[in-house]
Formats: C-alpha cells, structure tokens, sequence
C-alpha cells in the first residue's frame, strides 16, 4: 500500500545530490500515509478544532525547511524521519489546545512521542461510530466498550504496536524503523498483543 | 483452500510461523480480502488453537483500520486504488466508478432529491487545501458552475460532505477524446496487419457495440459525424443546453453506411474526411472556449481526457475551475502528472501562473488535436524535466510529416495554436474557431507567420511562377521591355499590398500583445510583485509598434514609476552550494556569507569581490554557524565539532584558541547558532546536542550554561542591552537568562508557532519573532502581550531582520521572497524581493541602507532605499484649504490654525513665517513670488521675495478661485459670479469679462496669455480673448461639472476633467473635441492635470490617488493612498514633486512619475540588473546568475550610478 522504500532510497539519494524534482516528490509521496497517521493520533477533542491536513501542511513545509539538514545527517530512514516531524507537530497542537482547555498534561508525555493514554482509543471509537448506522446503536455501543477497555488494559507498547500496525497502518518494515526493532521482533510483537487484546476483548464482549 | 504459506512450513510449533502466518491474514485483511478463519485453520490445524485465540482481536482491529478510509481519500487514491467509495454521499447514491485521473475519482451517481442521473467527482486533494485554498476552489467551482454552453458540461453543484468535497456534474454519456485516440491508434494497428481471423473479430467487436469508442472513432474517420453545433453554435447564447435535448438529435449514421463511407477512404485516419470531422470537433472546443473566456473563466487544463464526445457528435468540455486549484496547491502533484504536462502550454510548463491565460487554453487545444490528428503525442518524452525542456524548446514536427491527408492550411491553423509564445498564437479562441470555419468552407484562412519576412516568402512562394515569368521576360526581351515592365510592375504592386496586409496584422496582433502584457504587469506591480511587473513592462515596451508614440510613454512611465517600488539590487554572489547565512561587518565594509561546502567567505560588498575563502576544519563537513561582532573586525565561527573560532576577518587568523562547546556528558556537536552580545564581550554558543554557553570573546574559559531542557535549539540572541539573553527551541517558548548572574528568568513569551529568528525593534521594548505560521509576529518584552502587528508572508517565515535606524524591519520567507517592511506600521516598503528558492537569511547592514538576504546557492545585497518622499508635521497648520508648493518645492504654504496664510519648510516641517489678514483662499504666482489671499472680508497681496504686503483691501473680495497668468503678472478672479482680470501687484480690476455668469473653480490661462478658459457651475467652459474681455467660442458642453481645466503646453488642447471621470480634449483651432472623452475606472471621480497636460490625478473618495495617461486613460505608477479622500494638490514648477493632502495635517509628497529613457533594450537591461530577474521572448521569467546579472549591471551605467 505504499511506495517502496527503494523508491524513497533513490529519491533521497537524488535528492542529495541537489535534485529538486526529488526533494519535492520526497515529501509529496509521503502525505498521505502522514495524513492516516495524524488522524489517528490527533485527541478527539481536539478533532472539530484542527484538520489533520493542516498537521500535514505544517509538517511537510517544516520537512522542506530541514531537508537539507536530515540529508547530510540522515539519523534515520525517511519515513521514520518526517513521521517524526508529524509527531512532534501533533503533540505541539495538543499542547496548545490542551493548555488553552485549561487542562494540565504532562509536557514529559507529550514530548515522548506516545500520546495520552486516552487518544488513540478515543480515536477507535469515533471509527468505530462512523461508520455503523443509527440501526446499530445498541451493538456499537457495546462494541466501543469493549475495545477501549481491551486497549486500556494493554500495556504501552503492546498498545503502540497495534495502533501503529493497524490504525497508521504502516507495514511491518515501517513500524520496524519506526520503533527500532527487527522485522521479526515486530511482527512477533504483533502476534503477542493480538493474543493479549483478543483476551481481553473476549472478556469484555462475552 | 489453497495454502497461504507455501514457501515456510507453518506445520511446527515455532512461534514465528505464527508470527507469520499472522502478518498474511493482517495484509489479506487490510487488503479488503473476506477471510474465513476455520478455513485457515483447517489448513494449519498446529497453528489453529492459537490463531482462533487472536482472531476476534485481529478481525476488528483490521477493520477498524481500515473504516478510516472514506475520511481520508487522497489514502484511498493514491495507495490504495482498489478502494471505492459507495453508499449515499449527502444528496447522492453512489451508483458505479467510472473513472479516475489526477483529479479524482468520478462516480456515476443519483441525485436523490431530484431523481437524476449525475456525473459525481470526488476530489482527493480537497482534503489537503487550507481555507483560503478551499474558499478559492470553490470561487472557481462557482464561476464554472456559471457556465452555461452546449459544448461545456454543465456543473450541478459543488460541495462538502463527511469531509468529501465533491462536483456534481450532468452525466454524459459519451467516450473522451483519450478513449478515441486509443481506438483510433489500435485501428490503425490493425489496418497494418494482414486480412485474417485478427480483423473479423475486429468487425466482430464493432459490429456488437453500438454508440461504443470504436463507433465513434470509426465516424470520425468517415467523416459522417454529425455536426449539431455547427448550426446551433452561432446562437448558443439563446440556446441552454436543456433545449437542446429536445432538439431531434442526430445521430451517428448507421453502421454499415460508415463502413461503405470509410472504403472509399484508406478507412484510417488518414483521410480528408477525419481531419475534417476533427475540424468540426476543434470549432466546437473553440466555441466553448472563446464563451467561457468571455466571462473570464479560463480552463487551464485542455487534453482529450477533459474532452467527451457523445453519440450525437457533441464534444463537451469538462472539469472547468479544477486546474486552477491543483496548479494552487504544489503539493497535489501526486496524480498523473506527465499525462497532464503533456498537454500543457510552454507558460503553464515553467509554473508561470501569473501568465497563464486564455492563450494557454489555445495552445492546449492545439496539442490535443495535433494528437487526434496524427495519433501521435505532440512530445514523447516520458521524464519530466525532459518533457518540460521540450516543451519550452523544441519545435514540434509538422504534423504532416505524421498524417499526409492533412491539408497544408490545417496544419498552419495548428502550428500557430502551438507557437511557443502565447502572443503568436491566437489571440482568442473565436478566431482560432473562425479559421477552422474558413478551412471548412475553403475559403482562405486568416492565420500567418506574423513575421513579414515570412509573408513574403509565402507570398513569393505561392506567386513563384507569375514573378520568375515577368523576371525572365524582363532578362529576354528587350523589345517587348515596356510589356515586361508593366507586368512586373502590376506584380511589385501586387506583392506591396500582400506586404503592407501582413505588416498591418503584425502590428495589430503586436499592439494587442503589448496591452496584455502592460495588464499583466501592472496586476503583478500592484500585488506587490514589482520585480516581476517591471520585467513585464520591459517585455511590453519591446512589443510595442513603435508608432504607438502614446502607449510607449504609457509604458515608459509605469516603468519609472514603479521602478521607484523595487529595492534595486546591488550584487548576485554564486556560491556552489547552499548559503546558510550571510551578514555584514559592523561597519558595512564587509560581507560574510557561510555555505554549506564548508567554507566561509569574505566579500568586499562595494566591487562584489570575493576577498578571502576561509575554513576552520579539514576537510570541510557543513555550513558553519557564524556571528559577526558588532563593533570589531572579528567573526565567531562555529564548526561541527563544537569548537568556536573567534577570527579577525581582515587577517583570517585566530584571535584566541577555540572554545569548544559540549553538553553535560561531554560529547561534542556541531554548533548550530553563534551570536555576539550587542556590547561586543560574549558569544553564545548553541550545538546539536542543545548545548547553549556563553564564552568570552576575547578570553578562554566559559561564562555560563543555559539550557533547561534537551531541545533542539531554533535560535539565541541577546536583548539589546546585553543583560538577557534568550533561546527558542522546538516549543513555543521563549526562554530568558539573565547574563550578569547567569541565572533562568523563566518563559518569558509563549508564541503561536515555533520561532525560528528574531530581532528588535524600540531598544528592546518590542521582539518580532519569524515564526513557522506564516507570519513574523511581535511581542511587547516587558508584559509578554502580542501586538495585533504581523508581518505576513505566503510560508514559513525563517528569518527576520530589524534597523532601528531606518525604522525598517526585513523579514525572509519559504514563499521565495524577502519583505521590507515599515516600523511600526507593517506596511509594505516597496515591491516584494523576488528570490529563486527559500530565503533563508535576511541581515540589514549596521545603518539599515542595504539588506543582504540568501535564497538557495545565491546571496543577494538589495538597497533599502527609500521609496517615498519624507513628509514631516507642519506645525501649526489649519483646516483651510488650500495648500500649494513653492516652484523650488522647498516651501509649503497653507492657511495656519490662526487663519493667517503661513509657510513651512517642506524638508523640516518648521514655520518660516508670513502673516498677514484672515484669509480662507490664496494662490501663489507661477514665479512663486507672489502670494495673494482672499476671504469674506478683505484680501491682500504679498511680495514673497521681500517678505512683505503689496496691498490690502479690507473692503473687496476676490472669491476663491485665482489663476495666474504665466507672467505673474496679471491674475483672473471668480468673485460673485464675475470674471475679473486684476493687477497682481496693485490688486486694480484691468478688465471684466462679458457674457460670464457662473460660480466655477476652474480656469486656465492658454500658454500664449491671449485666452482663458473657464468652467462655470453648469459644466460648461468657454473661451474668452483676455485683451478685449470678449468670448471667442461656444459653449463645450461636458456631462458633468468641470473640475479642472488646463490648456497643453503647445496650446493646441485644452484638457477639462469632469466630476464623473471624464477627460475631455478640446481642440482650440476648431473648438471641437478631438476625440470621445477617456473615462477613468469606477472609484476615480475628480481630477486634476499635471502641468505638462500628459498626466491626469484622479481622486477616489476612498483616499486613493492614481496617475492615469490623459491620452489613454490608462494609469501610470502605483496608486497613492492615503487615510482619506484627496482635497488638495500642488506640483512643483519642474512638475517633479506632488504634494498631497487629505486632512489638516496629512499631506504627503510624492515623486510624479517621469519617462523611462533610452532604448527597449537598454531598459531591459537595466530593470534586469534592477531586478535580478529576466522575461525572455517566450514570457518565461528567470533568476539571474552571477555572472548573468554582472554583465547587465556593468552595460548599465544608470543602475551603476544609482
């Protein structure tokens, strides 16, 4: 479902040797994957006040400004670079919004790339209401009980590999980088937080 | 069921089977795929238990990932393809997918609410646009909705839903031109094959899809199409295209009729037949074209896949209002892009959206049809910078050379479609579509090479015969000489006349490219662009037949006007890689500039000299941070092991040994950012491993920490007094630190975007922080509050400048411009400065008279001159009207608060005295040494050059209007409905004129002082001998009451502005008007002349004041605001200087544009060197290399002298 990261290797190649065209298609080609990702990252409280596009723009354009600096450096691969940047611009907009509801949220927390424990099954839920019809209500409501307390009840990474693999979802090699691991840890990793969720889930739907 | 796994044996208990067994079942998943899981268990029994445990788990979570789709198109477009949106979209059942490009998905849908059959396109990169983009897309959704032409697809609405921004248009059914193309290219494949089983299924497949591409292709190539809009075309205004339903639609002759057609033909599109239909099909196109042009609607995006052809014969455009949108937004460029380059003009191609216009929908037309017509791509190449370069460059092949059935004149109609300068092709789209009308009917066609040269070959070629004949006769015969002469000379006269026809549509089509261009220009001047308008000014003054005497003086004065708008650059420095930072000396002798090669350079900025390359590491890694001292010839360089080099620059050694920066676990890092504290004794210090120290500047050993949390550092600077110091980093916060004690003063700001740079302004009482939100804000240091001032930009805004000296703030942008900007107003200062890339550093010389900014592998040093004239507060000034300049401009004179007529010093805003009466009028003499009042009550004269009353009459008056006879010697009052001619020095009445009732305020004495001139309140103006008192003409009628009046300086036109914008020019021989009056624009009512009678003031109640050309009306430099309607002008003798005033203390000065001299090409030469920019003759504009820009500079001498 996305481009290859070969794809991405040469362009970051070309794009070091003073291509434009490359710099330019860098950046393009990864918008959408960013877009998935911030929606799924963004708190639902702050949904109706920031379009993740905006998240998007704001880090595309900063991605263009530090280019040249990731180009000589290169810490990590592309992807995981500019997801990054998107990162960091979320939690700058939770932060802002965050403060001006007036609420006190842990700067270390934020800073740390996860977000609040809260978000991201907030966000399932919202999915998980859209798309079923009013008929459903009963089941959905039911349905959103159960996965928001299976996904509070994983621990943090068990929780971030899940919602990297299956809400972002980033391929296996993606959430390697992403996370440090090897594809095997990640996919082995993937297979033990099903396991746990499934468990849990099953609980709360029995 | 088939394995999944059949490369590893899942067989085993090992648990990374599992692992990945799980991985598959999450892609067939998030593929969509429905998977049974006891049919996957049945095939791993090992692996089941476990699996049937973590399914329920897998299940939702999958489809929980992938429900996030209909919210986020541009993923379901651009990565997974298989991905369809169904069900209701708001008003709209979403019936099937019908297509899918760059620009979205198309559905066939049901408008529920009115039961009927539309065309649905969803547009992806909606989702990406900001507001303002949005708003915009749906400006021009709105104008294409508006459309109402048989040959445009009508747009039924246009909106949002569930975050899905959608166009629902009416549903065609019909093939695009794409479609045809192809079948028309397999058709010709075919034809080339021998007869066999290959051709009967090509019949087969014919003869079973009625209305399909092939039976419409196979039409075409029959020439049988039907042509409904040749007729229905020339009234199509009166025609809605739900009429035209109703209409017996034609259709496409019945097969078997088409095949016997196309035998008689090569049944291929190679015949006269197609390119005939492909005529008619262009004609439709142009029709359509020229219609939504006329409403000022361009389509932009003009290829066969916008084109549909249905059974009928019609040919529909569609997608109107969505190029302009994609082409907005840079970022969008995730679709077909080549496809739809392919297509595009040579402007459009180079991203000169500014120029993109009517004509490139021509030129697209053009590439469409060269395709149908030879099934050949106009250009092949399949890479973008290549198809770009062809593009731009090369000369397509004649379409002849593909398809020898075209006829010689259709391929001229194409070819001048297709001319790479838009001012070559047509220059509408109607006349493209006439001269396709004209191909039709055989009747000759109106397209030429404008060039004469090339009529005369074409014209020699086609009268080869008739001249060689005469020729050789002449050579034979010598008897019969005087036969052969006559004939030769009918012949000569034949080929003058095909000259002089050709000549005069060149210039026709000149002059109207030259007005395109000045608008053009003028539209960029005004939106702040001025580099770009001059360069386009430039362009039209070479354009420009040069027997248009007035409109070159139009263009000559935009260009010295608006040229008094751009801040003129003084040096282009090429650097081969990126510039990271560049700053002056603190006395300006020097300029540093430091690349990302590594080095650091020293220029001499007067020469442009590269003094001295220097580097402080081996090899060279990266740009190194660098901050200049602010009193000294020092420089701080940071290099990437975190040393810091303290270096005289003159010497380019050492002053002391290096500090070196570390973090708290001692790791070396690249040093990020240096400044020096504005006494000069510190440097801070910044590194990549968020480091902050502050060293001494001319000893070792370190002053301080500052850093409180591992961030990655944005910028470091000090307050102005050297006691704070501050930091941003990736956060909103601004952090203080206090030198003296070394100690955290806490955040001090909390911004709304990251800061990348900032600067003072006030002596520290004001930050102005570059911020990433498009914008460089500005806090008040002492309470933290935001002040409402912003410095907009179109991006990112990176850098920021400030001269407290020149109250200039300077600011650099991701927009690709730096701005100078007035303190504390923000106003703009001048034209935008127009850079290649990113500007990623601006620094003011110390003074603030040159800016140096960096863009890219260029630095750039602009001077900040002032663009307008000082006005300093007359102190003491009144209410009254009116106000008048000396002839030298040194003195202003205005009625005081006191009511007594007062004169200031124009340079100083003090009182230079002169008293006397109360006066509510006065005037002063040409000669500018006398001054005469008037009020109620009594009046007076004053000798100026004395400095005392000539006379005072406490028992006359002389009303409120006086003009001065050249001589100063006699003046003309309009006291009580009199017109008097009275002795300046004695005040004595030397004659009354007969015949004059009126209370006007205008009057005008003719050059020679034998006439006046002079309105009365009833618009109209009459002439009067001055000797004899008596009139010498008729009344000239006018619309509206006069407002001014002015004899030309030859005297042969007297000049009268009216109060609803009119200029009227009267010739004073015959007492006729020369011509209809100009009409000014809307907001423009009254106005006054210049005394040279080439420029007309107009005044908008709003406070605007604008120049406009009295010949043309058209307007000449940059409109003059003001906080309120303009009451008052003056010029100066030399007609130089515009003094203006709005209210009782706002006056203002202005320079009066003049005309730029010297020839086209010397002024292009010099608004280049001005610039850094140049226009060549395809409309392209470019960056100005180095050397480039030298060689313009140095052919320059008045841009040298500037």
């Amino acid at each position: 479902m996305s481009h290859s990261r070969a794809d991405t290797e040469e362009l970051v190649r070309r794009a070091a040797a003073g291509d434009r065209t490359a710099e330019t298609e860098l950046l393009v080609r990864h918008q959408s994957r960013l877009k998935r990702m911030v929606t799924v990252r963004l708190d639902r409280r702050l949904a109706s006040r920031i379009d993740p596009s905006d998240i998007v723009q704001e880090t595309l354009i900063l991605a263009a400004r530090r280019l040249p600096e990731y180009l000589q450096e290169r810490p990590l691969p592309f992807y995981p670079w500019i997801r990054q940047l998107a990162i960091e611009q979320v939690a700058q907009q939770h932060r802002r919004h965050v403060k001006a509801l007036g609420r006190s949220v842990k700067r270390e927390a934020v800073h740390a790339g996860y977000l609040p424990d809260h978000s991201a099954v907030e966000l399932v839920m919202r999915l998980v209401a859209d798309r079923a019809s009013p008929s459903d209500d009963a089941a959905r409501q039911e349905l959103r009980a159960a996965v928001r307390k299976a996904l509070d009840q994983l621990d943090p990474q068990d929780r971030e590999v899940l919602v990297l693999r299956f809400l972002e979802q980033l391929s296996t090699t993606d959430v390697a980088e992403v996370l440090g691991l090897t594809t095997a840890a990640v996919k082995s990793r993937q297979r033990r937080a099903l396991e746990r969720f499934s468990r849990y889930f099953e609980e709360h739907t029995a | 069921m088939k394995p999944l796994l059949p490369h590893t044996n899942h067989r085993t208990e090992s648990s990374s089977g599992l692992d990945q067994l799980v991985e598959e079942l999450t892609q067939r998943l998030q593929a969509g795929d429905a998977v049974n899981v006891e049919e996957v268990a049945a095939v791993y029994p090992d692996l089941a238990p476990q699996l049937r445990q973590l399914w329920p788990g897998l299940r939702i979570l999958a489809t929980l990932g992938r429900s996030n789709d209909p919210h986020d198109l541009s993923v379901s477009s651009a990565s997974v393809p298989d991905e369809s949106l169904h069900g209701v979209l708001g008003d709209f059942h979403i019936l099937q997918e019908i297509g899918r490009g760059g620009m979205g998905v198309v559905y066939e849908a049901e408008q529920l609410s009115l039961g009927r059959r539309v065309a649905l396109k969803v547009l992806p990169f909606a989702a990406m646009l900001d507001a303002r983009q949005l708003q915009r897309f749906k400006n021009e959704a709105r104008a294409a909705a508006s459309l109402h032409h048989p040959n445009i697809v009508p747009v039924y609405s246009v909106g949002c839903e569930r975050g899905v921004h959608y166009y629902a248009m009416q549903y065609i059914e019909g093939h695009t031109l794409t479609d045809v193309i192809n079948d028309l290219r397999r058709q010709r494949e075919r034809a080339s094959l021998p007869p066999g089983p290959s051709n009967d299924g090509y019949e087969a497949e014919m003869t079973i899809a009625p209305g399909s591409v092939s039976q419409l292709a196979e039409a075409l190539v029959a020439g049988c199409l039907p042509t409904p809009l040749l007729e229905s075309c020339s009234a199509h205004a009166a025609t809605s295209p739900g009429e035209r339903s109703t209409h017996a639609p034609p259709t496409v002759a019945p097969l078997a009729e088409t095949r016997r057609i196309a035998a008689s033909g090569d049944g291929t599109h190679r015949s006269g037949a197609y390119c005939r239909s492909v005529a008619q099909l262009g004609i439709q196109v142009a029709e359509a074209l020229e219609y939504a042009h006329s409403l000022g609607v361009v389509h932009r995006d003009i290829k066969p896949s916008n084109l549909i052809l249905d059974a009928r014969g019609t040919l529909w455009i569609t997608d109107f209002g969505l190029a302009q949108i994609e082409s907005d937004h840079a970022l969008t460029m995730t679709g077909d892009v080549i496809g739809t380059l392919r297509y595009m003009s040579p402007e459009q191609a180079q991203g000169q959206r500014g120029v993109v216009d009517r004509r490139t929908d021509i030129y697209s037309l053009g590439v469409t049809f060269y395709e149908m017509l030879t099934l050949q791509p106009l250009f092949v190449q399949t890479n973008r910078p290549a198809l770009v370069q062809q593009i731009v460059h090369d000369e397509p092949r004649l379409p002849r050379h593909w398809n020898a059935a075209i006829p010689r004149e259709l391929e001229t109609i194409l070819l001048k479609a297709l001319a790479k300068n838009p001012a070559e092709r047509y220059a509408t789209s109607g006349a493209l579509a006439e001269d396709l009308r004209r191909f039709l009917d055989s009747r000759p066609i109106l397209a030429r090479r404008p060039n004469w040269l090339d009529a005369t070959v074409k014209w020699s070629r086609r009268h080869w015969v008739v001249v060689a004949a005469a020729l050789v006769t002449l050579m034979l015969t010598t008897l019969v000489s005087s036969v052969a002469a006559v004939l030769v000379w009918r012949q000569g006269q034949e080929t003058q006349t095909a000259l002089e026809a050709a000549q005069i549509k060149t210039r026709e089509a000149e002059f109207q490219s030259t007005r395109l261009a000045v608008e053009r220009a003028l539209a960029l001047c005004d939106s702040g662009n001025t580099g770009r308008g001059l360069n386009w000014l430039a362009y039209a003054l070479r354009l420009c037949p040069e027997d248009e005497a007035n409109y070159q003086r139009v263009i000559r004065g935009n260009l010295e006007a608006w040229s008094h708008q751009a801040h003129p650059l003084e040096m282009v420095l090429d650097h081969p890689r990126y510039v990271s930072t560049a700053a002056f000396t603190s006395k300006g002798t020097r300029l540093l500039t430091s690349c990302y090669d590594g080095r650091l350079r020293v220029w001499d900025p007067e020469r442009g000299e590269l003094l001295r390359t220097m580097t402080v590491e081996e090899p060279p890694i990266g740009p190194l941070a660098l901050a200049v001292h602010p009193r000294e010839s020092l420089v701080a360089v940071g290099d990437w092991s975190g040393r810091i080099h303290v270096m005289d620059i003159d010497s380019g050694q050492p002053l002391i040994p290096p500090h070196q920066q570390s973090n708290a676990a001692g790791v070396r890092k690249r040093v990020t950012h240096l400044a020096f504290s504005p006494n000069g004794q510190w440097i801070l210090g910044a590194s990549a491993n968020c480091a902050v120290r502050l060293w001494p500047t001319k000893t070792n050993g370190k002053k301080g920490d500052f850093m409180r949390e591992p961030r990655e550092i944005f910028t470091i600077g000090f307050s102005p007094d050297s006691e704070t110091v501050i930091t941003t980093a990736r956060d909103e916060e601004v952090l203080a630190w206090s030198v003296s004690r070394g100690e955290f003063l806490g955040p001090r700001l909390t911004l709304l975007h990251f800061g990348h740079a900032f600067a003072w302004q006030d002596a520290g009482k004001w930050l102005i922080v570059a911020s990433e939100g498009f914008d460089a804000t500005v806090w008040n240091w002492e309470t933290g509050e935001l002040s409402p001032t912003r410095f907009r930009h179109m991006a990112r805004v990176g850098t920021v400048s400030a001269s407290e000296e020149q109250s200039l703030v300077a600011t650099g942008s991701g927009d690709r411009s730096a701005i100078v900007w007035k303190w504390p107003s923000a106003e703009r200062w001048g034209g935008r400065l127009d850079h290649p890339a990113a500007v990623d550093c601006v620094a003011f010389e110390p003074g603030g008279s040159r800016l140096v900014t960096a863009a890219g592998t260029r630095a750039y040093v602009w001077r900040t001159g002032k663009p307008e004239l000082a006005a300093p507060r007359l102190a003491g000034i009144g209410e009254y009207r009116p106000l008048q300049l000396s002839p030298d401009g040194r003195i202003v004179y205005a009625i005081g608060e006191d009511r007594q007529v007062r004169a200031w010093s124009t340079a100083s805003g003090e009182p230079t005295g002169l008293a006397e009466g109360n006066a509510e009028y006065f005037a002063v003499s040409p000669d500018g040494r006398r001054l005469v009042w008037s009020s109620e009550q009594e009046c007076g004269a004053y000798d100026l050059d004395l400095g005392q009353p000539l006379w005072h009459s406490k028992s006359r008056v002389l009303g409120i209007h006086f003009s001065f006879r050249s001589s100063g010697e006699q003046m003309l009052v309009l006291p009580n409905s009199e017109a008097l001619l009275v002795e300046v020095s004695t005040g004595e009445v030397i004659q009354r004129l007969a015949g004059y009732a009126g209370s006007g305020e205008a009057a005008a004495f003719h050059p020679s002082d034998r006439w006046i001139a002079i309105a009365d309140a009833r618009s109209t103006v009459r002439i009067w001998d001055a000797q004899s008192g008596q009139p010498v003409s008729a009344r000239f009628e006018h619309s509206d009451a006069v407002c001014d009046l002015r004899f030309s300086p030859d005297g042969s036109t007297l000049l009268a502005g009216t109060k609803d914008g009119k200029i009227w020019l009267w010739d004073t021989t015959t007492h006729q008007l020369r011509r209809a009056p100009t009409q000014l624009p809307v907001p423009f009512r009254e106005m006054s002349f210049h005394p040279n009678a080439h420029l007309a003031l107009g005044v908008a109640g709003d406070g605007t004041a604008q120049f406009f050309d009295v010949a043309s009306g058209a307007r000449i430099g940059p409109p003059m605001l003001h906080d309120g309607a303009v009451k008052d002008v003056s010029y100066t003798a030399d007609g130089r200087i515009l003094a203006t005033r709005w209210s009782a203390r706002g006056i203002r000065y202005w320079r009066v544009p003049r005309y730029a001299e010297g020839s086209p090409a010397e002024i292009q030469r010099r608004i280049e060197a001005l610039t850094g920019m140049s226009l060549d003759d395809n409309e392209t504009i470019a960056h100005l290399n180095e050397a480039q820009w030298r060689e313009r500079w140095t052919q320059s001498p008045q841009e040298k002298a500037r």
